[in-house]
């Protein structure tokens, strides 16, 4: 920080100094504003999963208590219990655990399938040319109605529905990568890596792939709200639910039969919590569009 | 609004060129209808004999499906199908699938359209006061907002909008479909546009009826996909407002409102083309919302007919949606040319 220690007048005056010049206390309230979304975010998947993996209630999620039936919200149970007699604060942050990592593989075989198709597909010629009028035909029809019948067909398995999520997120990724490799493909260092003799793969992978990771992080964010939303909905019609294991959908499903006799946080509390985690990840996309769009202008 | 006319005959040419080409893009969807049901992983005919089935119950539903033929066959007879317009019969009820079609696709098509109306009051209203204080406090609270309303699974909201406006203060009618229980108002006018219908006849007490039944529905589409027309309109407007000829139609000392108008007339193609989008999407999309209203609209059937793995009604649902969404994107396509002279297709020069 050497530069910065060049005057008094000169540390005083942050407004419309680069960041570089700034002091390092300025550098860091400056880096927390432009990150307090992303920061946001993160706080709020942290404080979900760390109370996922630890369990804070003195209940267990998977034992009903029939002597306790749809109680209201009480000291002795924050967000009250269901028609079994379950505790719904323990059952909510047990489904966190489900519905976190079937979104986290989903969007994780999505990316892996989604990157190299797309990588493929900026290829010049007939075989970039052909996997793109085939992702057309693709997503020509309802991908979420496409999902359905696969999970239903596959067995009526939640670890099925990785599949699901998947198959509608992986010609996002696809498509974002081509079009970015495509503009990548006309600048100086990728001529110039073919120059030296570098394979077509290496490349791809090695040069162009790099240069994407911003934009495809937004888009694993953006990928995963989608896809917690996407499983709320699918549990909540039924599709992929196998009783013991707790999902938020599952839950919202069994506490809707509530809706007309007033016991509204049967529903409620683990709506919150996808809405909640909903928007920590749109949050974080955000922070990281908002940033490319700083640096690059696009 | 005047048209060149040299643009207007251009228009006419690719109007006619597209729909030249809609019977094969048609058959496209139908062939995508047929394979997606016969390429799957599994066996439907197991899957919907059940568990405890034996050989003989397979080799009937087989029969039935006629899923004993080969794939080339059943191909061929299907697509003659609906070429006669016959598009089966469905494997439970015994119903035909273009009825079935017929009686849910009105009721959908009316609540998709009242929540999409509702979706651009609220998303562009929203959007346009985001453009307007942009770089300012008050554009981060409405993009908030936004980001708030697209997080919120529409069951949700749905429940929540139940539980306060019907069952705690009784304000809106019972969540039961387009009329309630009491159907006998709408007896014989099933697989008609309800709404639209009462409002030519002038019977304003079934009109009233019929709009107390479709608020909250529509209400919950309108607030969750109001986020996509929000963000789109955010995205166009405040740039617009920002170009060099709003900036001169402002230096001229024009109201307000009318520099608005000129720099709303820049982003209005990017809004309209995601209402048009959204639409094609919602019309067998809102599942979930009319299974939770009992709407009997088309997403509820086709979701039916998924569940149950109905084929010959799975390939209706799937032939149906394609044909709306190619639709769709056509009358896009030429309103687009028709309000936006920055757009040329295919022909000489210009992007597209």
């Amino acid at each position: 920080m050497a530069q910065t220690d060049t005057g008094p007048q000169h540390a005083n005056s942050a407004v419309g100094v680069a960041p570089g010049e700034m002091r390092s206390s300025h550098v860091f309230f400056f880096r927390v504003r432009e990150w307090s979304g992303v920061l946001l975010g993160f706080a709020v998947l942290g404080v979900l999963v760390t109370a996922a993996l630890s369990g804070p209630t003195p209940y267990d999620p998977l034992l009903s208590d029939p002597s306790s039936i749809l109680e209201a919200p009480s000291g002795e149970h924050p967000f009250g219990t269901d028609r079994n007699g379950f505790d719904i604060l323990a059952r909510t942050f047990e489904a966190a655990k489900t519905d976190l990592l079937l979104a986290i593989e989903g969007i994780g075989l999505a990316l892996a399938i989604g990157v190299t198709v797309g990588l493929f597909a900026s290829a010049r010629g007939a075989t970039g040319e052909i996997i793109m009028r085939g992702l057309d035909a693709f997503q020509a029809f309802p991908l979420v109605v496409l999902s359905i019948a696969v999970v239903t067909l596959m067995g009526n398995n939640v670890e099925n529905i990785v599949f699901a999520i998947a198959i509608i997120n992986f010609p996002r990724f696809a498509r974002l990568v081509r079009s970015q490799a495509l503009t990548l493909r006309e600048s100086l260092f990728v001529q110039a890596a073919v120059a030296f003799g570098a394979s077509k793969t290496r490349v791809l992978f090695r040069h162009i792939l790099p240069n994407t990771t911003e934009l495809i992080l937004a888009q694993v964010s953006i990928g995963s709200a989608h896809a917690i939303r996407v499983i709320a909905s699918l549990t909540f019609l039924g599709i992929g639910v196998s009783p013991p294991t707790p999902t938020w959908g599952a839950m919202i499903r069994k506490g809707s039969r509530q809706v007309l006799s007033g016991e509204w946080w049967t529903f409620l509390f683990p709506g919150l919590f996808v809405v909640l985690t909903v928007i920590a990840f749109n949050l974080i996309a955000d922070g990281i569009e908002s940033r490319r769009v700083q640096r690059h202008g696009t | 609004m005047n048209i060149d006319p040299v643009r207007l005959r251009g228009i006419g040419k690719i109007v006619g060129r597209r729909l030249a080409v809609l019977p094969i893009a048609l058959l496209a969807v139908a062939t995508i209808a047929f394979f997606l049901i016969h390429l799957m992983p599994g066996d439907p005919a197991i899957a919907i004999a059940g568990e405890f089935a034996n050989d003989e119950d397979i080799q009937k539903v087989r029969e039935r499906l006629n899923l004993h033929r080969s794939d080339v066959d059943q191909y061929r007879m299907y697509i003659a199908g609906i070429l006669r317009g016959d598009l089966g019969r469905e494997f439970y009820t015994g119903l035909s699938v273009a009825g079935s079609i017929r009686r849910t696709l009105p009721n959908s098509a009316e609540l998709v359209l009242a929540g999409l109306l509702i979706a651009g009051v609220i998303g562009v209203s929203l959007g346009t006061v985001a453009s307007i204080l942009r770089r300012r406090p008050g554009d981060r609270v409405a993009r908030f907002v936004l980001t708030v309303t697209q997080s919120i699974p529409d069951f949700l909201l749905a429940l929540i909008l139940i539980y306060w406006l019907y069952t705690v203060f009784e304000f809106a009618p019972s969540p039961l479909g387009r009329i309630g229980v009491d159907t006998s108002a709408i007896a014989g006018r099933e697989g008609s546009f309800l709404l639209l219908g009462s409002v030519f006849r002038g019977e304003w007490v079934l009109t009233r009826q019929l709009i107390g039944h479709m608020f909250m529905p529509a209400f919950t589409v309108g607030v969750v996909y109001s986020a996509y027309l929000g963000r789109v309109t955010r995205a166009a407007l405040a740039p617009a407002l920002d170009s060099p000829h709003v900036e001169f139609a402002r230096a001229c000392g024009l109201r307000p409102l009318t520099v608005l108008r000129y720099a709303w007339s820049e982003a209005r193609t990017p809004a309209i083309t995601y209402f048009a989008i959204l639409f094609g999407a919602l019309i067998g999309g809102v599942t979930i919302i009319e299974t939770i209203f009992a709407w009997g609209g088309f997403g509820q059937w086709g979701l039916q007919a998924i569940l149950a793995l109905d084929i010959p009604a799975i390939q209706g649902f799937v032939l149906v949606t394609g044909t709306i969404t190619l639709l769709v994107y056509l009358a896009l396509d030429v309103l687009i040319l028709i309000l936006d002279p920055r757009v040329v297709y295919g022909g000489q020069g210009g992007t597209n």
